[in-house]
């Protein structure tokens, strides 16, 4: 059974920032995006690491022009990507996954967003 | 032909050319470089040769109805030798490395690499090459003159007897460069595989390691720079700027490849911000590519079963003789594999260089093996 519990006031994180908290005996991350707001579990699935506590940044990605040469640009003009500080594994916020490898992901939980209330939804304890 | 009703590719047997007979196809001012001629090589002479590398007698090569001299342990040194050798053998289709043109990346005037390059493919294909019998060759491409080299492939392409493009490890910069856009885009368009001939260039050649030894030159030269290569294709995405390229590595044996696919699966994880093009793990690419199987590594069988598996073999690996250097392989040292299924027996031995490079003629023994 899922349990809704009380996170944090939204008005708490600002735009590009996010929050750490102890939420139903997990640490967590809460994120604020252009969209609105993203939980993630603090755990790297790498070795463990303190994941959302990592620097954000835009994902950078390539593609190959008509001439053949490799462009480099933003994905997105929002920094929305966490970099595990351990050893900088990149992940996306929105999905948890990790920008080398989409089968490996951080555990994402869905936040309710009532008025000023932000609620994380965890699995049952 | 064939060996135990396989259809049997030999992708990496060795021809030493006769230096006369070879200059008289070269054009251009390169002829006078020729006209003089009066050493031994007509290009640096081959890295190693302070040592003995047929071990001073104790591996001869008369057997396969050559002479036995010092060229024949080099490269079948005559076009009548071929058919003798893949008799021997069981081989119905074989691709001839040109082995002095594994040195052409030491010669430093790319004129003069690319006149080489351009005299070799037509000797070969005059004189040598007979695709009706399945005598095959790769023109080789010097990576010193990109925009020639293509025009080299475009030109000798429609040949029956090329199948594939050649380039060498020891190219200065790293085959994942764009500035090797021309080769790949060429090789690409004519449906030729690009094949990755280790040689030396590593620690033998660098300032930190001066063997004195053949033994420990070739062991670890040889492989050393097929990784260099393998870690630029890959990490600067070479397969996904040429997505119908096919790549082979060649004569570096096969267990050097595992350890560096998930070396680089881990660097790629923790720094993928470096190789924004690439769309899945390195291993995965890797997977994707082609290596000869000599020199199969000696090991025990069920060892040698996991990197078998690792490296998907049978999708990917492509039994290969390096006939007549000291380390070559019989067919029987991979076919006779006891773990090998028989499909997949079948394909190492033939049917996947069958899909690989482009053979021209009529597979004989498909259908003995289908």
């Amino acid at each position: 059974m899922a349990r809704r519990l009380w996170a944090a006031r939204a008005s708490e994180i600002g735009p590009g920032e996010r929050i750490r908290l102890e939420l139903g005996g997990l640490e967590l991350g809460i994120f604020r995006l252009s969209d609105g707001f993203f939980a993630l579990e603090d755990k790297c699935p790498h070795q463990q690491g303190p994941v959302c506590s990592g620097n954000l940044f835009r994902e950078i990605t390539a593609t190959v022009a008509e001439d053949g040469r490799v462009r480099e640009r933003y994905a997105r003009d929002e920094a929305d990507v966490v970099a595990c500080p351990m050893h900088g594994w990149e992940f996306e916020i929105r999905t948890g996954e990790c920008l080398a490898n989409r089968r490996r992901k951080v555990q994402r939980f869905p936040v309710e967003v009532d008025g000023e209330d932000l609620y994380v939804i965890l699995p049952g304890g | 032909m064939g060996y135990r009703g396989m259809h049997v590719v030999d992708a990496d047997a060795h021809y030493l050319e006769e230096i006369r007979d070879f200059a008289k196809y070269l054009k251009g001012p390169s002829v006078e470089r020729f006209a003089d001629w009066s050493g031994q090589y007509h290009m640096p002479a081959l890295v190693g040769e302070q040592y003995d590398v047929m071990l001073h007698g104790r591996t001869v090569r008369g057997a396969a109805g050559g002479k036995g001299d010092q060229d024949e342990m080099l490269g079948m040194s005559s076009p009548a030798d071929i058919p003798v050798v893949m008799k021997r053998f069981g081989i119905d289709t074989i691709v001839m490395i040109p082995t002095y043109m594994l040195m052409v990346e030491f010669v430093r005037n790319a004129n003069h690499a690319m006149d080489i390059c351009n005299g070799y493919i037509d000797y070969m294909l005059d004189g040598v090459c007979a695709p009706e019998e399945g005598i095959y060759t790769l023109v080789v491409a010097a990576g010193r003159d990109p925009v020639r080299a293509a025009k080299m492939i475009d030109r000798v392409a429609g040949s029956p007897a090329v199948c594939g493009v050649e380039m060498l490890g020891s190219v200065e910069l790293p085959l994942g460069a764009e500035a090797y856009n021309p080769i790949y885009e060429a090789a690409q368009h004519h449906g030729l595989p690009i094949v990755l001939h280790a040689n030396f260039l590593g620690p033998d050649l660098s300032s930190f390691a001066k063997f004195p030894s053949f033994v420990e030159s070739h062991a670890l030269d040889m492989t050393w720079c097929n990784q260099v290569q393998l870690v630029s294709m890959v990490m600067e995405g070479v397969p996904e700027r040429f997505p119908d390229l096919k790549i082979v590595f060649q004569e570096s044996g096969i267990t050097w490849v595992a350890g560096l696919m998930y070396r680089l699966d881990t660097e790629y994880m923790r720094r993928r911000v470096e190789a924004p093009l690439l769309r899945k793990l390195p291993s995965e690419y890797i997977k994707d590519f082609y290596f000869g199987t000599q020199p199969m590594e000696d090991m025990p069988r069920k060892h040698l079963k996991m990197f078998f598996e690792m490296l998907d073999a049978e999708n990917t690996f492509i039994y290969a003789s390096d006939w007549p250097h000291f380390d070559y392989d019989e067919p029987s040292a991979v076919a006779d594999l006891p773990f090998l299924s028989d499909a997949g027996r079948r394909k190492i031995m033939g049917e996947n260089a069958l899909g690989v490079f482009r053979f021209t003629e009529k597979t004989v023994n498909l259908e003995v093996s289908a």
